[in-house]
């Protein structure tokens, strides 16, 4: 009895490998893709629908802070409009002056947007599902960004009409960044929950609670993009460096939309 | 266990996961798939009935869950093999619901150290990419929160299984 137990773990062993060879190796993610082609439509659906859902049913129980938030935001649009107009007459001095002194412009991002259909949020590694791969001119390693040039993550496998996405919380990404405030660079490594730890962060550096780390844009992807803010730190007398607990932006606002830099 | 409670629990499970952690962005660090494979594994006798479609299942929700195809399947059948092992020498299920736990705590763990063994592996190899996996993932997996919601999750699971594996066959015959 025992004997034919063990037969069939070992050739269900035997099956599982020759898959995952199949898949990874031999036919470019055939069982993936097709898995993904069959699941996406009704997993887009569900996805969209359960978030609406979501959102209504958090607004029913928070009436009175969504007008509260109504005004608050109001106040700050007519704040915002006519900071903008201040931006513009800038924006034209700017642009003369970047002539004048023949400085580079900045480089203009090419964006694809994309509709997650798939998040996963629980077990040992955090990844998104977005409708466009490959077909769509996305490649692997690309940023992916939503409003305001925070950083979500960035692709990983691409396959023709989709892509995974390794959120910044991801244990397997790591990302170069900076402090705004205080100038100070570090290697942020995903977390699960806890968000992002900073690595090589030295006890002499000058980092506070609420400082805003951007990418630094040394591994290649944009700079400038928004990770996080620190969170808390733990400084130890004996080692050299501390740890840095980052808080990622994206986390609590992680819109059904994201783009991808081209 | 039957086929039909078992199909029941793992679509449960991926409709959870899926759908309602996923748009209600909960975020939680335990994988529910595996727990409740090693908790069937572990107390049901009859486990190797199911184990091909335990199969298909792992193949489906390695889909989804993020790692590179193939180590989450594979960390799964290391550990069922080791479970095999195990209670072909001390008979787990007849054991009390505290002992099978603290096995099920042990099995997991076993279960993180081949994902992460398997997810640097296959990672490395796929992306050409020298990232500490291995390590990233098990010092992150292996803290005190991620530890309490394994042991809630188990302990549900053990109420639950236990239910259907004490289920008792009426026959339709008539004396």
């Amino acid at each position: 009895m025992q004997k034919s137990f063990l037969k069939k773990i070992l050739l269900a062993l035997v099956i599982l490998v020759f898959l995952v060879f199949l898949n990874n190796y031999a036919t470019d993610q055939f069982l993936k893709k097709s898995l993904l082609k069959v699941m996406r439509p009704f997993l887009g659906k569900s996805y969209t629908g359960l978030n609406v859902f979501r959102v209504r049913l958090v607004s029913w129980f928070r009436v009175d802070n969504i007008v509260l938030e109504n005004q608050l935001l109001s106040q700050q649009n007519r704040q915002l409009f006519s900071k903008t107009l201040k931006m513009e007459e800038l924006e034209k001095e700017n642009e003369f002056l970047r002539k004048e002194l023949g400085v580079a412009q900045r480089r203009k991002w090419q964006l694809e947007i994309a509709s997650i259909f798939q998040l996963n949020t629980s077990g040992a590694f955090r990844t998104a599902f977005v409708d466009k791969g490959s077909n769509q001119g996305v490649k692997s390693g690309m940023a992916v960004v939503f409003e305001g040039e925070i950083l979500v993550g960035v692709t990983k496998e691409v396959l023709p009409d989709s892509s995974m996405i390794l959120l910044v919380t991801d244990p397997r990404l790591t990302v170069s960044v900076r402090s705004k405030e205080a100038e100070v660079s570090a290697r942020a490594v995903g977390n699960l929950d806890q968000g992002l730890f900073l690595e090589l962060v030295a006890n002499q550096e000058n980092v506070k609670t609420g400082d805003l780390f951007l990418t630094s844009g040394l591994d290649g992807l944009p700079s400038a993009l928004v990770v996080g803010r620190v969170a808390s730190i733990k400084s130890d007398d004996s080692g050299l460096f501390k740890t840095v607990r980052v808080e990622p932006e994206f986390q609590n606002i992680l819109p059904e939309s994201v783009f991808i830099i081209k | 266990m039957s086929h039909r409670n078992f199909f029941i629990l793992v679509l449960s499970v991926f409709l959870f996961k899926v759908m309602f952690l996923s748009a209600g962005k909960i975020w939680l660090s335990v994988d529910f798939f595996a727990c409740l494979v090693l908790t069937v594994v572990l107390i049901d006798k009859n486990f190797s009935e199911k184990l091909f479609l335990i199969l298909i299942f792992a193949l489906i929700f390695e889909t989804f869950s993020g790692n590179t195809f193939g180590s989450a399947s594979l960390a799964l059948f290391f550990s069922i093999l080791i479970i095999f092992w195990v209670k072909k020498f001390i008979l787990l299920s007849d054991k009390s619901i505290f002992i099978n736990f603290l096995w099920l705590l042990f099995f997991y763990s076993l279960y993180l150290v081949f994902l992460s063994g398997a997810e640097s592996l296959f990672y490395s190899y796929l992306y050409d990419q020298a990232v500490s996996v291995f390590s990233n993932v098990l010092k992150i997996n292996f803290t005190l929160s991620n530890l309490v919601q394994t042991s809630l999750l188990f302990i549900v699971f053990i109420f639950l299984i236990n239910r259907y594996v004490g289920e008792k066959k009426i026959s339709n015959f008539k004396l």
